[in-house]
């Protein structure tokens, strides 16, 4: 088991760094220069070369990243350029409100795709299993900043049930959420459905029948424990996923957030930014997995870590 | 000003209050002042009586309340000496004093931290004699001090302030105490508290304007210390109308009524809540339900709903318009390897574009213009002599193109902004070319790669715009087209030595209309060498809640907070 932890650890770390490289290399292969992003056009080139001295944009690019590298070995993240704040304040301000709302799109998604999953597979070809399936697939094909705009207008505007975006508590969070979930839980319908018709085939679950237990018991107790895994896979992917940004719909309900943060920071060449919004999605897309991996030995003992 | 720093733009200073300023005053009418100014301006007027009538319909301004207003993205920088944009001088406006501003809805000099000047006969040097009453909001008296410090914040390596190139090497000293070499600004004397004399190094006529951008006001040099540089930038205090409260980045910034102010009653409201918006639909949805006070310079209203509440008869009378002292155009680099540095062909190209068609993908919101000042800025011609207004004229712009050489036409690249409103209008512009056989590439960019390509003259032609910093015909003609700013801000690449000439002549004359007349000519003679393509002056509008009393657009400031008041609604 610790020598898992240690390799998967090992693999983890060579990612980042890979990461970080990579991400470094792309904000410099872009053309724009950050000194005259932040000085403005009128500002003289005597003041663009001393903000580009002083940020240590006149160093050797490998000099440079080394530099970003020690640093955050140090923990830390550097100074926006743009807003002129430790870019861990920036993003310790917005991670409350991206993990809220991830988890919040979490929620809904399982909300709608485990009952719509569960009803595919018991009803599998049948209207009903049509039915939940359309309306999944229907949600999954709306665009999301089109939904978004829709609740905003139907159910804050003209109902005024929720605030028109922003922060400020739950209120504020629903139709962002909602709007996550409505679009990400088709995927949750497909994959329930898909490993419960599985699992429903296998000699277990026909020896479960055979012997009169009930079909509630069956399905709940005996089946849904092994469908669940591909689900639990995915959630543990799908969150970080949500949690490293979800632009476009901070976006559209002016929601102050981390992957609105990485839109703006793209936006004004803020490289620092970029960086930490990067690897900190790739962070929590290898603490996910990893997590994930060692969440299959509990859920099913038979797999084993080596 | 290129789109980011629109601002510089449409402004210049700080704000106000002049109302009651003024009047020399204090007057605790500055409520009716500016109602009274907005309604009579020539520019920033309502679009229809009724709009007028939004704030006549109030006899007393009440004082108390709190207004919530979008803004369409998060402020930059709150320090005086780095802010350079119309979001960030929204609130710097609100909570710094400049020694100088406008009279409300004009581009007029009037007295603010400063209540009258005196200048030398030789234009060289200003003694400003400071208001004795004014006070930060942390209640630290205000002295001729305060101005030099952030004088020297904006001189200072360690800040790299954008406005740096302002004041130096105009003022007295200013580059000795710029590279290190001297502790303290020769030209800027403190002769006790409240007065404040500034030596220039030649005269400038548009000093005073200089002077009403908010880089140049009071700041408590002990608080900044206290805080330090890099926090002062978030926790901005001053002693203009509104302190601030809170800010959360992203989110939103809260203003307060600053009990110290030195006008008496100013302002009204006793809270603004500016929350980061950059959904223009749900800006406008915010405003139709009242929760927003206005959408004006600290947001847009959105196409749709703008062509939508227009029509509709209960919005039509609550909008407000101002022409901006800007101008968009076609940057042509006269230099390169390329057919558009045949000034035929750029004349031609002049002629091909039809600047109206512009105007109507706009909305209506910009007049088409075929000069490089706008109609608000001194120096601007009303009849353009007839060899340099290049009308709309498809063919005969064909013509200059055979006579140049190229009857077939050939292919040239544009680089512009992917902002989407900018794509459309450079596909317009893109299909005008193609009938005289131009075949124009387009190139859209992320706001920080155009900006520097067009600083670095990557493409033959460049679509730009320009928002003025202060309203005089040097900040377009000399910023903008003078051969020395080539590599900084002249994105056509142009440089006539008699133009440079004459341009360093204006520079230093008295204002009048001599000088006025020198940059219309100045002005003809860049037009004949068609360097732009000059397409249209934008036209901002605002839209203003009924209960909102004492609001008026200004060519030159931003939103006037500090005279607003509400009622009963």
């Amino acid at each position: 088991m610790l020598a898992y932890i240690v390799r998967r650890l090992g693999g983890a770390i060579v990612v980042l760094i890979g990461i970080s490289m990579v991400t470094f290399l792309i904000t410099f292969a872009v053309p724009g220069d950050p000194a005259r992003m932040i000085v403005g056009p009128h500002a003289s080139m005597q003041v663009v070369e001393q903000v580009r001295h002083n940020l240590g944009l006149d160093k050797p690019l490998y000099i440079q990243y080394l530099n970003y590298m020690g640093r955050l070995l140090h923990g830390n993240l550097g100074y926006s350029y743009n807003d002129n704040l430790p870019v861990w304040t920036l993003i310790r301000q917005r991670m409350g409100n991206t993990a809220q709302l991830a988890f919040g799109g979490w929620i809904v998604e399982l909300a709608i795709g485990i009952p719509f999953g569960l009803i595919s597979a018991l009803r599998h070809q049948k209207l009903s299993d049509y039915v939940v399936s359309f309306l999944a697939t229907f949600g999954f094909s709306l665009p999301a900043f089109w939904l978004g705009m829709e609740l905003i207008y139907n159910v804050a505007y003209k109902l005024h049930w929720f605030p028109i975006g922003g922060t400020g508590g739950i209120r504020h969070l629903v139709l962002p959420a909602v709007t996550l979930g409505i679009v990400g839980a088709a995927f949750y319908q497909r994959l329930i459905k898909a490993s419960m018709l599985e699992v429903f085939d296998q000699d277990y679950i026909r020896t479960a029948r055979a012997n009169g237990v009930p079909p509630f018991r069956v399905t709940f107790h005996h089946a849904f424990r092994n469908g669940i895994i591909p689900a639990v896979t995915y959630a543990g992917m799908d969150i970080s996923l949500l949690l490293g940004g979800v632009v476009l719909i901070e976006q559209v309900f002016n929601y102050p957030g981390v992957g609105e943060l990485a839109y703006m920071s793209i936006n004004n060449l803020d490289v620092p930014v970029i960086m930490a919004t990067v690897l900190l999605a790739a962070v929590f897309v290898v603490v996910a997995n990893f997590v994930v991996d060692i969440l299959y030995a509990f859920i099913d003992p038979r797999i084993t870590l080596s | 000003m290129s789109a980011k720093w629109k601002s510089a733009v449409a402004v210049a200073s700080s704000a106000l209050v002049l109302a009651g300023v003024l009047a020399g005053c204090g007057s605790s009418g500055s409520g009716n002042n500016a109602t009274g100014s907005g309604a009579s301006s020539n520019n920033g007027t309502a679009t229809s009586s009724g709009s007028t009538g939004n704030t006549a319909g109030q006899t007393q301004p009440t004082s108390g309340g709190t207004i919530q207003i979008d803004m369409d993205q998060d402020f930059s920088h709150l320090d005086p000496a780095l802010a350079y944009d119309i979001i960030d001088w929204e609130v710097l406006e609100q909570i710094y004093t400049p020694l100088v501003s406008y009279k409300p809805g004009t581009t007029e000099i009037a007295p603010l931290g400063a209540t009258s000047w005196d200048v030398s006969s030789d234009g060289k040097t200003y003694t400003f004699h400071l208001r004795p009453d004014m006070k930060f909001s942390n209640g630290d008296k205000v002295t001729a001090q305060s101005y030099i410090d952030e004088f020297e914040r904006v001189l200072s390596k360690t800040i790299n302030s954008p406005a740096e190139s302002f004041i130096d090497p105009l003022i007295v000293g200013s580059t000795a105490y710029h590279n290190g070499s001297a502790k303290t600004v020769t030209g800027l004397k403190a002769q006790g508290d409240d007065t404040l004399v500034i030596q220039l190094t030649k005269p400038e006529p548009f000093f005073l304007n200089v002077l009403a951008m908010p880089f140049f006001s009071a700041v408590d040099q002990s608080y900044i210390n206290s805080i330090g540089d890099k926090a002062f930038d978030h926790k901005p205090m001053g002693s203009g109308p509104f302190e601030q409260k809170s800010y959360q980045p992203g989110n939103e910034l809260v203003l307060v009524k600053n009990p110290n102010y030195f006008i008496p009653g100013t302002p009204k409201l006793d809270e603004v809540d500016m929350v980061i918006n950059s959904n223009l639909q749900a800006s406008a949805l915010k405003f139709k339900q009242g929760t927003s006070a206005f959408i004006s310079w600290n947001s847009s209203i959105d196409s749709q709903d703008f062509v939508s509440m227009m029509n509709d008869p209960q919005y039509k009378n609550d909008f407000y318009k101002q022409d901006e002292v800007a101008t968009y155009y076609i940057a042509l680099n006269t230099k390169p390897n390329s057919p558009i540095r045949n000034k035929l062909v750029r004349q031609a190209i002049n002629m091909a574009i039809d600047k109206q068609k512009l105007v109507k993908l706009l909305n209506g919101r910009a007049v088409a213009t075929n000069q490089i000042l706008p109609p608000a800025m001194p120096g601007y011609e009303k009849t353009l002599p007839a060899n340099v207004d290049y009308q709309y004229n498809p063919t005969k712009a064909k013509q200059l193109l055979q006579q140049a050489g190229y009857p077939n036409g050939f292919t040239v690249d544009m680089v512009s902004s992917n902002n989407s409103t900018v794509e459309l209008l450079t596909q317009s512009i893109q299909s005008d070319l193609a009938q005289i056989g131009i075949t124009v590439k387009l190139h859209p960019e992320s706001e920080s790669s155009w900006l520097q390509d067009n600083t670095d003259l990557k493409y033959p032609m460049g679509f730009d715009d320009w928002f003025q910093d202060f309203p005089d015909p040097y900040d377009f003609l000399d910023v903008l087209l003078n051969g020395d700013e080539i590599g900084q801000n002249n994105n056509a690449n142009y440089n006539n030595p008699t133009v440079n000439k004459e341009l360093a002549q204006a520079a230093t004359m008295p204002n009048g209309p001599e000088r006025y007349a020198l940059y219309s000519k100045i002005q003809n003679q860049i037009l004949a060498d068609a360097p732009w393509v000059p397409l249209y002056n934008p036209v901002q509008y605002a839209i203003v809640q009924p209960w909102v009393k004492g609001f008026y657009m200004s060519p030159v400031l931003q939103d006037p907070l500090q005279n607003l008041w509400v009622a009963p609604h």
